[in-house]
């Protein structure tokens, strides 16, 4: 139950029959009086328990997009039932106005929108949609709130989308139509074609030659089929924000563009999200699914402040397969926390797989080491020389396993973790 | 030296507040309060003892009430034969006044010391009073039975003006204004109320005797001039006194009723509704639409904390060799990896390199690279700062 003003002004309207009747009998019969309409009003109101709400809403959004919720109310009765409407989002959904005008006639149905543009990653879930009816007065109201379920996943912005024309490009410079001059592993046999300037002469295959009389370049498909495992830390150390992100959506954003690009390149992609325990693990055939499917999965993982079980990481990389692949593990580059954890499992996992470590390197560290104006600066800076040399010893101490690092900013990291990956399927390395 | 003043300063607070507690009691000892004047048992100077020792002394049967209700069981019990004295006012609330004026219609006289005009109106005395702002002395001019021609009364401080519907009210201790050469006729001159009013009993009240005078009848003034004879005539011309002392709750007993007509009647259950209605709109502007909703909260730490917390923990500790080797080192790897050097070279071998590069003195670039650390943080900051210049000067000869 609820009131409205209106009551108010009908308590209100009681200084009437008082300046009429001034005795203290007169404002308890009014009060009485305002009591029975109230009571009359709730009773003629009709229940909102008996509106029928589903809700309409799309599963997914991309953090950034706009997504409207549906409510499809329906008015089974035959009073009429009008007032307002709250479906209830928190926060970080960003709802834009989540009350709404009800005004139906009996067996009319009607649909109301909320625009929601989430803040923050990861998925939204509607609270419940509290309905407040006016009886035919309009003095009270009767209110409950109902359960209709629903959910937004908000995905991962994936800005470094934006390079995958580029980084396509180069992919198709590798494929058939250049002439390889390196064969590795992988690298297959593809097709015959005839000799343009430019193309390596070491290439030139002398017996079709002589069969053509014309020179003749064999060609070879890069390596394909290659196993990609990704592995993301979801750790403490990734839960550190670099210009108000966490370090853990970069490497998200690297993780999905390598996804992204080495699914064109037909290489078996999986991505492992996981500190203590596996929170995702998404591996497919189908190039599209396994993108899809990534930024689907990896959308609700949030950095927990817990350290990294690497041994279970490691062996869940194993268990994905004998088969060498590139293991490409998203970490920070934090000496103390790698060296426990990381360093004993490492040598084993490279010494089977082809092993990159990538880290979110913070600029604000760069920053602080080039301070030279007071004393206090001059401290930071060491410290931050000390934190870069940290780092450095840590990175020495993984390449001396013969284990490639890259330790770049946010926004040079997924190009930076791209390249090297084509590089070494250039060089047929992987 | 610093002990002393701290010292110092607490002993004179101590003073300041303990010659504030001194002036709160002296005040305290010095002034009666205003219930406590004329006390019948008061054996201060503002009490009534004396009087009343006097007067049973003088065989009158002295009745000491506090409030009104002993009042009017007394007067029940027996009214004639009885004066009834109001000695002190300050308590006496109108509806105790209207109340003994009720009950005191029998008795031979009241007695009632400076009473307010709106006590007078109470006991349905038609007179102002007007104060004086001084207490005075002055000749009775008059005669009526307790006050005959010539007493003087010391002590006066109210005055009284009989309102124009009082008949046969005498008026004794005339208060004049005299003009400028002294006799009585002059402009603003001539009689400007009295400091005693003798009203004769009629329907609304008895005998009734105002006397403007609050202390003129205490312990420390009754002695001087008349006053003791005008009390003890006054008083003592019955054999019973009823001397009503009010306490404080007799101020508000009983007091509405009179007031009230003031106020439209429809107001006090308007505002009744009123009050409705702010409980009422609170209501309508409490009541939530739906719960609120909850929302998990992410970590937010900031990366470069740690490397911030480690830089003030530099400074805190002051540990200047140890910032300016980190620095040193960052700097020679920086430079050895400029200029081609194996990370086994020996630090001299990489000073010469450098000044080969830069075009410094190997002395100097060996000083500045293993030069002894900085003594104060102005040594830390320059050293810093030449330290960047020589990289800058290897990377841009």
């Amino acid at each position: 139950m609820a009131l409205t003003s209106r009551a108010l002004w009908l308590v209100l309207l009681g200084i009437v029959p008082v300046v009429l009747r001034p005795a203290a009998s007169t404002v308890w019969l009014w009060l009485l009086l305002c009591a029975v309409v109230v009571a009359v009003d709730v009773w003629l109101a009709p229940s909102p328990r008996t509106l029928g709400v589903d809700r309409s809403v799309p599963v997914q959004v991309r953090l950034g997009e706009s997504v409207s919720s549906a409510l499809l109310v329906t008015n089974p009765g035959r009073r009429r039932a009008s007032g307002i409407l709250r479906d209830a989002w928190p926060p970080s959904a960003g709802a834009a106005d989540t009350r709404h005008t009800l005004r139906l006639s009996g067996g009319e149905r009607t649909r109301v929108t909320t625009q929601l543009t989430p803040t923050r990653r990861g998925d939204r879930v509607a609270d419940r949609v509290t309905v407040r009816l006016r009886g035919p007065l309009g003095v009270a109201a009767r209110q409950a709130s109902l359960e209709v379920p629903g959910r937004v996943r908000v995905l991962h912005p994936f800005p470094s989308r934006q390079h995958i024309p580029s980084r396509l490009a180069v992919l198709r410079q590798l494929d058939g139509r250049a002439a390889m001059r390196v064969r590795g592993q992988g690298t297959e046999f593809d097709s015959l074609r005839d000799y343009v300037e430019g193309d390596d002469v070491r290439s030139i295959d002398w017996r079709a030659t002589a069969r053509r009389r014309d020179l003749v370049v064999r060609t070879w498909q890069p390596e394909q089929h290659r196993r990609i495992i990704i592995v993301l830390d979801t750790s403490r150390t990734s839960a550190g924000r670099i210009d108000d992100a966490p370090r853990l959506d970069s490497g998200m954003d690297a993780a999905l563009f390598l996804t992204a690009i080495a699914g064109h390149a037909r290489d078996r992609v999986h991505v492992i999200a996981g500190d203590r325990v596996v929170r995702a693990h998404v591996s497919g055939h189908d190039r599209v699914g396994v993108l899809h499917d990534a930024i689907s999965e990896l959308a609700p993982v949030d950095a927990q402040l817990v350290e990294a079980d690497w041994r279970l990481m490691a062996a869940e990389v194993q268990r994905s397969g004998t088969q060498r692949a590139l293991v490409v593990l998203i970490t920070p580059l934090e000496s103390s926390a790698l060296e426990e954890g990381l360093l004993p499992v490492l040598p084993a996992l490279a010494a089977r797989h082809r092993v990159v470590i990538a880290s979110v390197a913070d600029p604000a560290v760069d920053r602080l080491r080039r301070g030279r104006g007071t004393a206090s600066d001059v401290y930071a800076a060491a410290a931050a020389e000390r934190t870069v040399a940290l780092r450095e010893r840590t990175a020495g101490a993984f390449r001396s396993l013969g284990v490639d690092v890259l330790d770049e900013t946010p926004d040079r990291l997924p190009l930076a973790l791209v390249d090297h990956y084509l590089a070494l399927k250039r060089q047929g390395l992987l | 030296m610093n002990t002393i003043s701290r010292w110092r300063r607490t002993g004179v607070w101590a003073l300041v507040i303990a010659m504030g507690v001194a002036a709160l009691a002296a005040i305290a000892i010095a002034t009666t309060p205003p219930g406590d004047a004329m006390d019948p048992e008061g054996l201060g100077p503002g009490g009534g003892a004396a009087l009343v020792a006097v007067l049973e002394q003088n065989g009158v049967d002295v009745e000491t009430f506090d409030s009104i209700d002993g009042v009017r069981d007394a007067l029940r019990e027996q009214d004639d034969d009885t004066t009834v004295v109001v000695a002190n006012t300050s308590n006496l609330g109108t509806g105790s006044a209207a109340t003994l004026r009720q009950e005191a219609l029998g008795v031979d006289r009241m007695v009632v010391l400076s009473p307010t005009t709106a006590q007078l109106r109470a006991l349905r005395a038609d007179a102002t009073a007007l104060p004086i702002g001084a207490a005075v002395q002055v000749d009775s001019r008059c005669n009526i039975g307790p006050v005959d021609e010539g007493d003087s009364l010391i002590g006066i401080d109210k005055r009284y003006e009989p309102g124009g519907g009082a008949e046969d009210v005498t008026t004794c201790f005339p208060l004049t204004i005299q003009s400028a050469d002294g006799d009585a006729e002059g402009e603003g001159a001539g009689e400007h109320g009295a400091g005693l009013l003798d009203l004769p009993s009629t329907s609304g009240h008895p005998d009734l005797t105002i006397v403007g005078s609050t202390a003129g009848f205490s312990n420390g003034v009754i002695t001087e001039e008349d006053n003791a004879a005008i009390a003890l005539r006054l008083l003592g011309g019955s054999p019973r006194l009823v001397w009503y002392q009010p306490d404080i709750a007799d101020l508000v007993d009983g007091g509405s009723g009179e007031d009230a007509g003031l106020l439209p009647a429809w107001l006090l259950p308007s505002l009744a509704l009123v009050a409705m209605g702010l409980v009422m709109l609170a209501l309508i502007r409490g009541r939530r639409l739906g719960r609120l909703v909850r929302e998990p909260l992410p970590v937010v730490v900031r990366a470069v904390e740690t490397t911030e917390a480690r830089g003030r923990l530099y400074r805190r500790a002051q540990d200047r060799p140890r910032a300016a080797a980190v620095l040193r080192l960052a700097t020679i790897d920086r430079l050895r990896a400029r200029l081609g050097l194996r990370r086994g070279d020996s630090l001299e071998t990489v000073a010469r390199a450098i000044a080969a590069a830069t075009g410094r003195p190997v002395r100097e670039v060996l000083d500045l690279v293993a030069g002894p650390p900085p003594t104060d943080d102005a040594a830390l900051v320059r050293l810093a700062q030449d330290l960047s210049d020589l990289e800058e000067k290897a990377h841009r000869p």
